[in-house]
Formats: C-alpha cells, structure tokens, sequence
C-alpha cells in the first residue's frame, strides 16, 4: 500500500466515525425532554466539532489525492509487520480467554511464553522455548505475588 | 468492534443462562459459606463508599459461621448501575452480595438506562446506613430560613441559583419536587462532585447548594457555610436541631445504603448474611470507627429496607411522572 | 522554637521513616508500571493506613503520590509509554533523549527536577496556603473556562509539522472528551448504549492505548533482538553543573505553573504537565530543540506534576476541597481518624498538620534517596533487547487497565485505540495534542455551558472580574503570535506575487 492510499482511508474513517458520533449523539440527545436554561444544549459543542472534523478530514483527503510526489506514493514499509500482526492476534485471544474464561495467571503465562517464544525464533526452538517458559513463569510469579498475594486484587 | 462485543456479550449471557438452567440453585445454608463470597463494591478502590464498605467487611465476615472471607470487587460508574448490573447477572447461590445506594435501584431503571427493571428484581438483604443532604447557603447569606429562601425565589424566578451534585440523583429529584410544591423557579447548578459545590458556595458563584452533611461540618461550625434544611429524612446528631423538609411539610428523599442480592438468593442463606451484618452493626469497635467517619449506622431488616424502598420508589416515580420524563 | 523542636520529634519517628519509605517504593513501582499510576498505589495503601496513627498514614499516602509522580517519567523516558498521565509531556523529550544513547541522564533530570518541585509545592504549602486557598476561590466556573482555552491553544502552537492534521488531533480529543453521560443534563452523548463509556472514555485505557500499544509496534519493528545500548558507560547517571544550570530556569517555571494548577480543584495534573511543557518551550531561546531530546522539556513537566501534589494539598487542608483525585483518597485517611479537613482543621489538629507539612519535605527528601538508588538500575531496562520487554511490558499495560476499574471494556477500548493511533501517528497526526484536547474537553466544555447557566445565558459572565479579564487577555496575546504569523506569510507570498508580476512585465 502506498502512504497516498493508507491517508486517503484514514481520512475516510474518521469521516465515518465523526458521522456515526454525530448519529448516536443525536439520537439519545433526541429522546431525552429536559434540558438546562443554558440554551446551550449537550449535542451544541459535539456537532460543531463533528462539522469541523468531517470538514477538515475532506480537505486533507482532497490535499492528499492531489499530492502525487514521490514521497507521497511511496510504499509503507513496516519491518516486522507479520511479528505486529501475530501479536495483535495473541492479545486479542488473551482477552477473549480471561473475560469468558478466566484462569488470568494461566493467561498470562501462555501469552508471555508464545511471545517470547515466537520473538526469540531466530535463536531456534529449543532455546527460545526454554528461556520463554522460563522467563514467563518467572513474570507470571511475580505478578502473583505482587497482586494476588500483597494487594489482593482478583482478576 | 463494538458490534462484536454485543455479539460476544450476548454470547456470555446466552452461556451464563445455560448455567443457570443446568444448575437449579439448590444450594443448602448448610456449610454455608464453603468458598469466599464476592462482595461488589459500586466505588472505585478508595472512594467515599470503597472505604466504608472496608471497614465493615471484617466485622461481617467475623460474625459469619464456616471461617467466611470475602472478596471485594470495585465496578465503579455510570451511577453505581454497572455494579448493581453485576449483581443482578450472578448467580443467585449466595456467593455473589453487592452494595447499592437508593439511586441505581429507584431512580435509574425509570430513566431506562438499566438491565434490570426495578428494585424488586434483586433481594434486599438489610440496610446498613443512611446519609443526610442539606440545602445549605454561604455564611453571610440574607436567607436564614427555607421560607425565606422559598420566599424570595417566588419573587425573582430563576435569581436563586442552587448546586447540585449531578441530575435525576437523590440531591436533584427532591430540589424539583420542593420547587414545584412551592411554585418557585430556581435555577440548578450541576457539579461534577459535592467537592465542587462546596467550592462554588464558598466562591459566591451559587446562592444555595446540597451538599452531605459530613462535608460541612468544621464549615457550619465556623459560620462560613450554613445548612437551612435536612433533604433527607434522617439527621445525624450534630445537626440534630435544623429542621427537615418532612418537619416543613414538604416531601423529603431518603438515602440509604444496604446489601443486596441476586433475585432468588436462598432464604436461609439472606437470613445468614442479615443476621451477621445485625451483629457486625452492634460490635463496638465497628460502631467507634463508623462513628468517627460521621457515619450513621441504621440497621433495617429485609422487611423495612424493602419497604422504604418501595416508598421511596413510588415518590421518585411520581415526582419524574409530574416532570414529564416519565410516562 | 521550642515548638518546631517538637514538630520535628513527633516527625522523626521510626514508623514513621519506615512509612514514608514503604509509601516512596510503592509509588515508584505503580507510577513506572503503565495504566497503574498514583491514584491506584495511594488507594490500594489507604487501607494499611487504617491501622497505622494518622500522621504515619498519611505521610505514607504523601510518600507514595510523590513518588508516583516521579514514576511515571520513568517508563516515559525509557519506553515512550508515559507511565501515569502526568508525564504524558515527559514523552516528548524524555524518550528521544534515551534513544539518543543517554537514558541514565534523562531519568536524573527528571529526578532532579522532580525534587526541585516536590520541595516548591512544599513549600508552597507550608507557607501561604491559606490566603492561596482563598484566592483559589475567586477562580469561578467562567475562569476555568478561559484557563482551559489558554491551555487548547498553547497546544495548538506545540504542534508538528502538518497543521490541518494537528487540527483534527485537537478535534478528535475534544470529541473523545465529550463521550459520556452529560454532566448538566444527564443526556447520553455517543455512549453506543455501552455502560462502560457512560462515565467518559477511562482516561487510563485511552492513554495505555494511544502511547503504550502504539509504541510497542513500533518497538517490535525496530527489530526484536536488538537492545538499544550496548555499552554500559552510556548508562551514566550524574549531572554537570552545566546540565544543572541550563535545568534551572524550567524547572523554576514548571514548579509555580504545577503549583498554580494544583491549587485549582478540578485542573487536574494531568493537564498541570502540558501548559508547565507549553510555557517553558515558547519561553525557550531555542525552541526548535524542544522534542528531540532536550533536558529542559524534562525538567518542565517533571517538576510540574510534582509541585503540582503540594498544591493540591492547599485547598484540601484550608477548605476540605481536594485538588486531585489522589488527594481525594488522601481524604479518605483523614476521615477514617476522624479528622475533618478545613478551616479549623489547623487549630484542632495542630501537630498532625504541622507534622504533615515537614513531612512533605520529607516525602521529597525520601524519593530523591530512593529514587538515585533505583535510577541506575532502572536504566538498564534498556539492557534488555526487545523480545522480552515488549512481551512483559504488553502484560503490565493490560494489567494496568484493568486494576483501574476491572472492566474488560477498556481493555477492548486500548487495543483498539492502540491500532488506531499506531496508523495515525504513522501519518503525521499529533498524539500529544489529541490527549491534551481531551484532557481539556470537560473543563472547557461544562465551565463555559455551567457559566451561561449561572448568568442565564448572558455572555458578559467571562469578563465580569478582574481575573477573568486578565485570563481574556491572556488568550489574546497567547493567539497573537500565530495570527501575526498567519497574516505576515500572506503578506509576503502577495509581496512576492507582486514583485513577481513587476518581473514579468519588466519582460
């Protein structure tokens, strides 16, 4: 992808998202019958800023489709994209699993020794596995301890 | 993103039912309590009702029988409704109580914005304390009196500027009943906190203001802020003489505190935990370290806590009926 | 004499030099802990305090907000993940310093100035609380507006290189700070029928999100098993005189804006940072160097949040007002002996304020000892390659959010923020001004509709005293400099067309 593109799509995500702000605003504000003597009411400032942004987000859009120099088509290169994206995913899994099952240490020490694992690969399996397991139970530990047992906080 | 997570949360719920329907709570009061119980506390760790709620946990969990521990859970916002949401969702074996306040129970499920319909959807297990509101004024304020206040209001509509602490809470719903009894038009003042009222009485930006009465003390004391008259129907003993809106005739709220549980609690098990916050409420220890804290213990049994919720129910729904919120 | 003597007896006691330095360590570690920060360490100690006398409490509490002031710049320089939100501006310089090989220096800068503030709001304290407190109170709904705008707009000079996008950064935080259930009229505003978002976007989960998530993809991209200093001299911790001189001036300014906003209920340190940052770097002889790595962007910011922890004592031990969310907990430990803060809190409990007020030096003296003890070690994090310290890290930022209000929620929230503003940082848009706007949105917001309320929506409310008048002018001359630049590039691009147009036709 060209860094002319990934701006043109940005923009258009936050015009999306300042129109799906506004909607929602305006709809609860919609249903609700009393308001302060003020005149200025709660959706006044947001729909302003909601102009603002959609406004300024098409003149960057129309700025950015007209810029066609070099440094605007360039491709975006991300090192280590596939490493972001693999840990995008591991966190994502890791939530899941603690909200709707639970076991928070356990969690932990699974997300910690994959990462570490899947970091450390160029070092090979055996080696990066070992000092994953290792550093992640060693975390996970002092983790315990430090909240489960000192302070007391149940996750 | 946020469709996925009503998607999942749907997911929860639907596997939380199957649970619910594969195990019919038939949890005998016998050995009761075999595990910790989770106490959800509607405050953030530290916060004015986080504290009260830790220093009396030990006193109850003392008084339980099987070596009972608790295990204190902090779901702080959206008006102590997210807490109280967390309560209704679990299961009703015992091991889930949580502590609410009169708001997220008789004001927030009429404006629609709670999972659950009504008070009557939880058990009421016994309240523990009460808390008094005043209208209070800055020391060199020309009202001394409510019917001077109410008096002068009548002539100047909207003149009479009075902070409250938020809208639709026990501070708000009161003002709106008084000022329609009275047909007078004051102009409400919203803050974030009784913190911020405080500040703004003491600025001169507001003529009148509610505030607890706990927050006033050493201010009433030296005269710089003065409190007119209890909102609430409960006065603590320092300001044992300053009339109620009761004592003026006119429709007061009340503000108490209890434990409740998720609708269908073993009765055995409600009469375990109430008889154990009774005995808690009477340790004089408890009593000393409440007392300092301005606290006013006010034990109600099942049966009182949930007919003064029941009453304070049909005022606050008559007063949003009169307000046109409610239909 | 006599009686000094003796405040300095009940002070100097073992439980309470033990308290003080437990409360200091624990502060540390939650402040350098992303998404913990102070108000989690002060409230998770405030039951231990129960126990303990009054003074000794208290001082413990004191110790901790100090010193989890300081904390947070720690994973700020080290990580660019600011470790409460009052270092969010230590980022700025403190990151790119430590990059630049000199992370040992870069955390005694802030330590040094840390002090230097922690002492001032001290001193502050000790000494003119009462009449400050009272002229605190001049400062009406209508002054906070005005404050909040100069604030917005000295963000909107900091801002990078491409202006329409620093705009909608300002944009977005503005509306990031207005989700939430309305405070004057209990409407919903963009909640998505989430209870969660009723009481606003959780400021930890934003910010978690927007520095720390952002920044560990751009650490796993710098490369995984390479460490950012090899050489372990790099690791020097000690100042020059020189470096202590030129540290002077921004920390001497950040103290009294720190103090300043302190004082003032409801500011909150969190913005205390950015106007100390903002103010120091407009002062500056050379403003170009302010984010690349400069000390006085440290010290600035470091000192504010601290002087800003004794200002925030002021209102609450004159009038019973806390000043900040950490002085709100602090409360708690009053009102659990018994004691009620405010006007006769001075008369009535004259040895434990007193006690409180050498303590807080105290306090001070405490985290500088303990902070040059840990400073060494904690610049070798950056010892330690990538693979490991995203991977940890990752974990305490979750943990972080979650011990803040234990709803799965936010935790959603931060990682989707994080993607988001991970793409969007790459793309030029300024992260600091979106937290900075949202930071302000309420203050600006509620005081400017809450002001029109009280005068029944006659403007002449922002300029009914003489602080508000002064504030207006302030924002006049703050916006000055901008609209004179705006008019002078037009001006010379017409004067080039002109002299343009004068060579064609001599053509």
């Amino acid at each position: 992808m060209t860094l002319k593109s990934l701006n043109s799509i940005m923009s258009i995500l936050l015009i999306i998202g300042g129109i799906s702000y506004a909607l929602n605003l305006n709809h609860s504000a919609s249903q609700a019958i009393f308001f302060s003597s003020s005149g200025v009411g709660p959706v006044y400032f947001p729909n302003i800023l909601t102009g603002l942004l959609i406004f300024l987000s098409l003149v960057t859009l129309i700025k950015n489709l007209r810029d066609s120099g070099p440094e605007n088509m360039a491709r975006v290169v991300t090192p280590n994209l596939g490493y972001i994206l693999v840990t995008l995913a591991l966190v994502i899994a890791f939530i899941a699993s603690w909200q709707f099952i639970g076991f928070f240490y356990l969690n932990v020490f699974a997300l910690l020794t994959i990462l570490m694992t899947i970091y450390r690969i160029e070092f090979g399996i055996r080696n990066s596995l070992l000092v994953g397991v290792v550093t992640a139970a060693c975390t996970t530990g002092f983790l315990f301890g430090l909240f489960g047992k000192i302070l007391g906080i149940s996750f | 993103m946020l469709t996925l997570l009503k998607k999942t949360t749907a997911a929860t719920l639907a596997f939380a039912s199957i649970v619910l329907a594969t195990n019919p709570s038939a949890v005998a009061a016998e050995g009761y309590p075999e595990k910790p119980i989770t106490w959800i506390v509607p405050d953030g760790a530290g916060g004015g009702l986080d504290t009260v709620v830790r220093t009396i946990y030990p006193y109850i969990a003392k008084n339980l029988p099987n070596d009972a521990t608790f295990v204190l859970k902090n779901l702080p916002g959206a008006t102590q409704t997210i807490a109280v949401s967390a309560v209704y969702e679990a299961e009703p074996d015992g091991y889930t109580i949580g502590q609410a306040s009169v708001a997220p129970l008789t004001i927030m499920p009429h404006l629609g914005k709670t999972t659950y319909a009504s008070f009557e959807d939880f058990e009421l297990i016994a309240n523990v304390f009460d808390a008094a509101h005043y209208l209070v004024v800055p020391g060199d304020s020309p009202f001394k009196t409510l019917e001077e206040l109410l008096a002068f209001a009548k002539e100047n509509p909207g003149k009479v500027r009075v902070g409250l602490d938020g809208v639709y809470n026990v501070q708000h719903l009161p003002l709106l009943s008084l000022e329609k009894t009275a047909g007078v038009d004051l102009n409400e003042i919203t803050y974030k906190s009784s913190a911020e009222t405080k500040k703004a009485l003491l600025g001169g930006e507001i003529e009148a203001g509610i505030v607890p009465s706990h927050i006033i003390i050493a201010e009433s004391e030296n005269g710089s802020i003065k409190p007119i008259v209890d909102v609430m129907e409960v006065k603590p003993d320092y300001f044992a003489d300053i009339p109620s809106l009761k004592d003026l005739g006119f429709t007061p709220s009340q503000l108490f505190v209890g434990v409740i549980a998720p609708k269908g609690t073993p009765q055995d098990i409600q009469d375990i935990l109430a008889t154990a916050i009774d005995a808690a409420l009477k340790d004089p220890e408890l009593i000393d370290a409440l007392t300092k804290r301005q606290i006013m213990i006010n034990f109600n049994d099942s049966a009182t806590y949930k007919s003064r919720m029941t009453e304070l129910d049909t005022v606050n729904k008559g007063i949003l009926t009169d307000l046109g919120i409610l239909k | 004499m006599e009686t000094f003597i003796n405040d300095l007896g009940n002070l100097f006691t073992i439980t309470n030099m033990l308290c003080i330095l437990l409360g200091t360590g624990v502060g540390l570690v939650f402040g350098a802990l992303p998404g913990l920060g102070t108000v989690i360490a002060v409230a998770l100690l405030l039951p231990v305090t129960f126990t303990l006398p009054p003074l000794a409490g208290i001082l413990m509490l004191l110790a901790t907000y100090q010193a989890g002031e300081y904390g947070g710049s720690i994973s700020a320089i080290l990580l660019g993940v600011p470790g409460t939100p009052q270092a969010a501006a230590t980022v700025l310089d403190g990151y790119p310093m430590a990059m630049n090989g000199a992370p040992g220096k870069a955390l005694s800068f802030s330590l040094l100035s840390s002090s230097i503030g922690g002492i001032f709001g001290g001193l502050v304290l000790i000494f003119v609380s009462v009449p400050l407190a009272e002229f605190a109170l001049n400062f009406g709904s209508p002054e906070y507006f005005l404050l909040g705008v100069i604030g917005l707009i000295t963000v909107g000079l900091l801002s990078g290189t491409d202006k329409i996008k620093s705009l909608i950064s300002i944009i977005l935080g503005l509306m990031a700070g207005t989700v939430g259930v309305d405070t004057l009229t209990g409407v919903d505003r963009a909640t998505f029928g989430q209870p969660e978002l009723m009481d606003g976007i959780n400021l930890v989960a934003f910010l978690v999100g927007m520095f720390a998530v952002s920044e560990l993809f751009i650490m796993i991209s710098k490369g995984l098993n390479t460490r950012y200093i090899s050489a372990h001299t790099k690791l020097e911790t000690r100042l020059t005189k020189e470096d202590v001189k030129l540290i002077a001036k921004p920390t001497l300014i950040g103290s009294l804006i720190g103090a300043a906003t302190g004082i003032l209920p409801g500011i909150g340190g969190g913005a205390s940072c950015w106007f100390a940052y903002a103010a120091v770097s407009k002062m500056s002889k050379h403003p170009e160097k302010f984010g690349k790595g400069c000390a006085e962007g440290i010290a600035a910011p470091e000192s504010s949040n601290n002087a800003s922890a004794g200002g925030a004592m002021v209102p609450f031990l004159a009038l019973g007002i806390p000043g900040s969310a950490a002085v709100a907990i602090i409360m708690g430990a009053f009102i659990m002996h018994g004691i009620q803060p405010g006007p006769n809190v001075f008369t009535a409990e004259r040895d434990l304020v007193y006690g409180i007020f050498y303590g807080f030096m105290l306090t001070t003296v405490a985290m500088f000892l303990v902070g040059s003890l840990v400073t060494p070690v904690f610049s070798r994090v950056l010892l330690v390659p990538n693979s490991f310290l995203v991977a940890i890290v990752l974990v305490l930022c979750l943990i972080g959010i979650y011990a803040s209000k234990a709803a799965f929620f936010d935790l959603w929230l931060a990682l989707g923020v994080g993607v988001v503003f991970y793409i969007l940082k790459r793309l030029d848009y300024s992260v600091s001004s979106v937290i900075i706007a949202y930071v302000l949105a309420p203050i600006i917001e509620e005081n400017f509709r809450r002001s029109l309320t009280l005068s029944n929506g006659s403007y002449q409310v922002f300029i009914s005293n003489g602080y508000s008048i002064a504030l207006v002018l302030m924002i006049l001359l703050a916006a000055a400099p901008s609209i004179h630049n705006a008019f002078k590039k037009r001006g010379n691009q017409s004067a080039s067309a002109t002299a343009e147009g004068r060579t064609n036709t001599a053509d």
